[in-house]
């Protein structure tokens, strides 16, 4: 059988006492990259951070399911170590902690593996050529005194480095100018390959001219409520998501 | 009687309950029952018996007042005091109630206009029933002959809310304490406080606010100006008990030093025995700002105008939380005379 | 798996409770009396000024009340304490000297290598008397001079005379005036005008006996433009008595003098640590102090900085870390006495498994201090709801044209940060430990790399299997 990267059956959750995600259902599988969308309090988030197992994200019904097994109460970093990666919205500042070390410790963490200083140098250094960041920032704390579209950077770094099977990127183009997002972009595009999914969650579409997208699924107060490819997140482009919206309250049986 | 005259002409305050203290009005048993919510508070032994002593000596003077369950009054009250059997003190024993879903809003200008030397010797307690909220407003400009002693202890219950304004501009010596009990969940106190030390008076001035409840907030921010010879101790306590889970707590105090010969001594203390809380306080001491005096004088005005200027900026934006206009523009007034 | 575990041996705790099978009950002389200090003075030939110093301050501690505030030390019994133990041989100047099972005792500690390169020279106190120096030739033609306190009495007496407890006198408190009365051992260094010691020079003092208090004497004296970092780390054994360090430290930082002093004060847990440190520093001089608090049954330690000529300046850095039991109040002390002076400090606590860590500090400008500028900073970070974290600064401000920022800060570890940190593999606690590792890194950056390695591992030690 054919097991899928991630599969996501009904996904219902609630953070304090609100409910947020009402019954989601997505599926991916290697090699394809998707994308997220929907307006301010969708869900976007949430859906990210309870694939990734954040304390304050309670599931109240349904299944999230990576390589046919079900993560539903997974701790975080064995999330981590199955081969999940969450790119922050708002990275958290370390300090005292470097970027080097920090990463060193990351990899040997979801690897099982030391890392050798030597090694993990030359390879921190090959994905920072690739990721266009400067050198210097692997000896400073991490994320600390970093600017907004830096510390987006220095999520994709991450990302480069602990080679994840399923990435999601949570609003990685906010807080980037022009540039940085078709440098951060086309380095993600460097990494997708057939053996890793990547889920994009963006606000805008500025990422997306420079990433081949499988699927678009647009998510409107807590499910999702349609899906589609290149075509729809045009659509949402030109016409936002009023008509969406809309038809969603219409829809009694949605 | 001032008070019942200033209500029958207010129709606003129609249900409010105000009675003077020592009228006999009130029954022992009610003023008792709200005075049990003052017992077992986590307070030094000496301070409870500087309330029971002074609870019991005044106890003729001051008013009650009770905002009953559900009335809001958005109008100021402004409270009365009267100078007791000796001529040179007064005293106020004030017992506030804030009911359930209520809102108060209170202000009190200790204030003398002739020049002889008077003692004020004050106690408030109020009580914050759930989601209540009281404004209180406080101003101290007696003479600088004069002493003022005041000492104010609030309990506030699930989602109350009390907001101080309090400002000092006068006496030869005043010595005030502001004690806040966050006693239950969502609990919050907010202190804003303007001080001003000129001629040699002292200050000592003492703001707390003590954390119980799960989720309580509290904000103190007090800025100050100290010249001539003036002398000010700030104390600011803020203590995060067991059990204040999600608790956050901050103070700030703000001091332009603006003569040579001030003494400026400032406690801002934490107290932690929770660690899921937020807490942090600040101080910063120094001279008016060499860059904003260059820009104002710049633009034209003197180095003494530029100066009032920038006190009043500093002072301001707590000043303009004073709701009644005459009083504001009095005490701003005062301030810039003081300046002078 | 962690490339913050250095490749060294584990130091883990019991080493340091570890106890040598010596027999101190005919040694150790209990009780104070004129008769015992008078005995004390003369086995150690010492002059005659000196003893009735000591006479004098005993007579002060008599007289003097213990502190009504601060930690709790009535468990101490002060009669008890056998106050003077002599060591086991004369004073060593080659390691391959020193007595077999002293040297074992520094082996088992882990302590770096006193014959390395890198070391200017060691004195090492063993039971209140120093058994090993070593000074290295450079240093004495440069006119250097780091012996033990009590040589240096008899050699440079008029030197140590000038500047003996000037700073810190016996009518100070208590514990100063014990301090004057039964003192012995300690460093005594004094580096020439415009001489700058690049090494480090370090001195490693242990406590061995039961009940044995501890009463070193540091005097650091830099004239002129001289340069110098001296290293105070020390660590004594576990026993059922109660064990006192009430050590004096005095440091002269003459005009343009900079010297850092650097300390780990990793006592065993059932130590009252009540040491006094104090510096007096000169016009443009600077003293830096890096301290990290840990163990000790209870500490009250407050290094203190005297800002006394024009520019001087002081820096403090500084953690504290409270765990089970301890009561560690600690805090830096800064007067500013002249003008242009300035001092900066980081004060860094943190309390676990019901420790209370206590701030307590002073920041003073006296009325000569105009342009004074003063940044305090003190974050306290709690590990557990059983803790208590307190912070009591107090400023003193008498006069106008000064620029002084405090801050402080209480909180724990944050959840959105061990989210963060575990959504990339890494456990629970070792994200916990990262963190804690990461807030006491502006102490660890400031000391050499061995003590850096020893400070975290002590905290890997506290930390290990009790977090949360």
């Amino acid at each position: 059988m054919d097991k899928k990267l991630l599969k996501i059956n009904n996904l219902a959750s609630k953070v304090e006492k609100e409910e947020i995600l009402k019954g989601i259902d997505l599926e991916m599988n290697k090699g394809e990259i998707h994308v997220l969308m929907g307006p301010n309090g969708a869900g976007k988030s949430t859906l990210a951070n309870v694939l990734m197992g954040h304390p304050e994200h309670e599931i109240t019904d349904g299944e999230v399911n990576f390589e046919g097994e079900k993560i539903n109460d997974l701790a975080v970093d064995k999330r981590a170590k199955k081969g999940i990666f969450l790119s922050f919205q708002y990275p958290e500042e370390i300090p005292g902690v470097t970027v080097e070390n920090f990463l060193r410790t990351a990899k040997s963490a979801v690897t099982g593996e030391d890392q050798s200083i030597f090694d993990f140098k030359f390879l921190l250094e090959e994905k920072m050529e690739l990721l266009d960041i400067d050198k210097e920032y692997a000896d400073r704390y991490l994320n600390k005194g970093f600017s907004g579209g830096e510390k987006k950077k220095n999520e994709i770094l991450q990302m480069a480095v602990l080679d994840p099977k399923l990435a999601i990127l949570d609003e990685t183009d906010s807080g980037l100018d022009v540039d940085a997002v078709k440098t951060v972009a086309t380095g993600i595009q460097k990494l997708a390959s057939d053996e890793n999914g990547i889920m994009i969650i963006t606000h805008h579409n500025r990422i997306l001219d420079y990433i081949d997208v499988d699927y678009v699924h647009v998510i409107i107060d807590g499910k999702i409520v349609k899906s589609g490819t290149m075509e729809l997140a045009k659509d949402i482009e030109e016409n936002g998501y009023e008509k969406l919206k809309k038809e969603q309250e219409e829809c009694s049986y949605c | 009687m001032y008070r019942k005259e200033y209500l029958e002409k207010k129709s606003m305050f129609a249900d409010l309950i105000v009675e003077d203290m020592g009228d006999g009005n009130i029954s022992d048993s009610e003023i008792n029952e709200s005075l049990e919510r003052f017992e077992n508070i986590d307070l030094d032994d000496d301070l409870k018996d500087t309330i029971a002593k002074k609870g019991k000596e005044f106890f003729e003077s001051g008013v009650y007042i009770k905002a009953p369950a559900g009335k809001k009054y958005e109008t100021p009250f402004e409270l009365d005091y009267k100078t007791g059997s000796k001529e040179n003190e007064f005293n106020d024993n004030n017992l506030i109630i804030a009911e359930k879903d209520s809102e108060l809003n209170l202000v009190v200008d200790y204030n003398n206009e002739d020049y002889k030397k008077v003692i004020h010797n004050g106690l408030s307690r109020i009580i914050v029933k759930e989601n209540a909220v009281v404004n209180f407003i406080k101003i101290q400009r007696l003479n600088d002959k004069s002493q003022n002693f005041d000492l104010n202890l609030s309990v506030i219950e699930n989602d109350g809310e009390i907001n101080w304004i309090t400002v000092e501009l006068g006496a030869r010596e005043t010595i005030t304490k502001n004690i806040n009990i966050l006693k239950s969940e969502g609990s919050k106190a907010d202190i804003k406080s303007i001080y001003f030390g000129d001629g040699e008076r002292k200050l000592d001035l003492d703001y707390t606010v003590k954390h119980f409840g799960r989720h309580s907030k509290s904000e103190i921010e007090s800025r100050g100006v100290l010249k001539d010879k003036a002398k000010k101790i700030f104390r600011g306590n803020l203590h995060f008990k067991k059990e204040a889970k999600a608790a956050d707590g901050s103070e700030k105090e703000h001091i332009l030093l603006m003569d040579k010969r001030v003494e400026s001594d400032s406690i801002p203390a934490l107290f932690t025995e929770e660690d899921n809380v937020q807490g942090e306080h600040a101080v910063s001491a120094g001279q008016i700002d060499e860059n904003s005096l260059f820009y104002l004088m710049s633009r034209g005005f003197t180095k003494v105008e530029a100066k009032k200027l920038l006190v009043e900026a500093a002072f301001n934006p707590i000043f303009e939380k004073i709701p009644l206009n005459d009083l504001k523009g009095s005490v701003m007034n005062e301030v810039k005379r003081k300046l002078e | 798996m962690s490339e913050n575990k250095v490749d060294l041996k584990e130091i883990d705790r019991s080493i340091h409770d570890k106890k040598t099978d010596k027999d101190y009950s005919n040694r150790a002389k209990i009780g104070l009396t004129p008769k015992i200090i008078r005995e004390i003075s003369k086995e150690k030939n010492e002059p005659e000024w000196m003893t009735e110093f000591r006479l004098k301050s005993l007579e002060i501690y008599q007289n003097k009340p213990l502190p009504d505030w601060g930690a709790d030390i009535s468990d101490l019994d002060m009669d008890e304490i056998l106050t003077y133990i002599k060591g086991e041989g004369e004073i060593q100047n080659d390691w391959e000297e020193v007595p077999e099972d002293i040297k074992n005792t520094f082996d088992s500690l882990g302590i770096p290598e006193a014959e390395k390169e890198s070391l200017a020279g060691v004195g090492a106190q063993y039971d209140s008397e120093v058994v090993y120096q070593n000074l290295k030739e450079e240093l004495v033609e440069q006119g250097v001079i780091f012996m033990d306190m009590e040589r240096a009495l008899k050699e440079h007496e008029d030197i140590v005379k000038e500047h003996f407890m000037q700073l810190v006198p016996p009518d100070d408190h208590k514990f100063a005036a014990l301090h004057g009365a039964v003192w012995s051992g300690g460093s005594f260094v004094y580096v020439p005008e415009d001489v700058e010691v690049d090494i480090p020079l370090q001195s490693y003092f242990r406590l061995n006996a039961a009940g044995a208090g501890q009463f070193e004497h540091t005097l650091i004296i830099l004239e002129k433009g001289a340069k110098a970092h001296f290293i105070e780390g020390c660590s004594a054994p576990k026993y059922s008595v109660n064990n006192l360090h009430a050590g004096t430290v005095e440091l002269f930082v003459k005009e343009g003098a900079e010297l850092r002093y650097s300390t780990i004060e990793n006592w065993s847990k059932n130590m009252y640590n009540l040491n006094t440190k104090r510096a007096i520093v000169e016009k443009d001089g600077l003293i830096e102090w890096v301290s990290g608090s840990f163990g000790s049954k209870v500490s009250m330690l407050y290094p203190m900085s005297i800002l006394n000529g024009k520019g001087a300046r002081a820096e403090y850095t500084g953690v504290t870390f409270a765990a089970e039991d301890q009561y560690l109040d600690t805090g830096a002390k800064v007067v500013h006495a002249a003008p242009h002076t300035s001092s900066n400090i980081n004060a860094r606590s943190i309390a676990k498994g019901g420790g209370h860590a206590f701030y307590r500090g002073l920041l003073k400008v006296t009325d000569s201090a105009d342009h004074a500028k003063s940044t305090v900073s003190c974050e306290s970070l709690m590990l557990d709801n059983d803790s208590k974290s307190d912070t009591v600064p107090v400023m003193d401000l008498n006069t106008d044209d000064i620029d002084i920022g405090h801050e402080a800060k209480v909180g724990r570890i944050s959840e959105e940060a061990i989210f963060y940190l575990m959504s990339r593999g890494i456990s629970e606690e070792e994200a916990k430990a990262m963190i804690v590792r990461g807030f006491v890194e502006p102490i660890a950056k400031e000391l050499p790399l061995e003590y850096a390695v020893e400070l975290n591992n002590l905290i890997n030690l506290e930390l290990e299997g009790s977090i949360g």
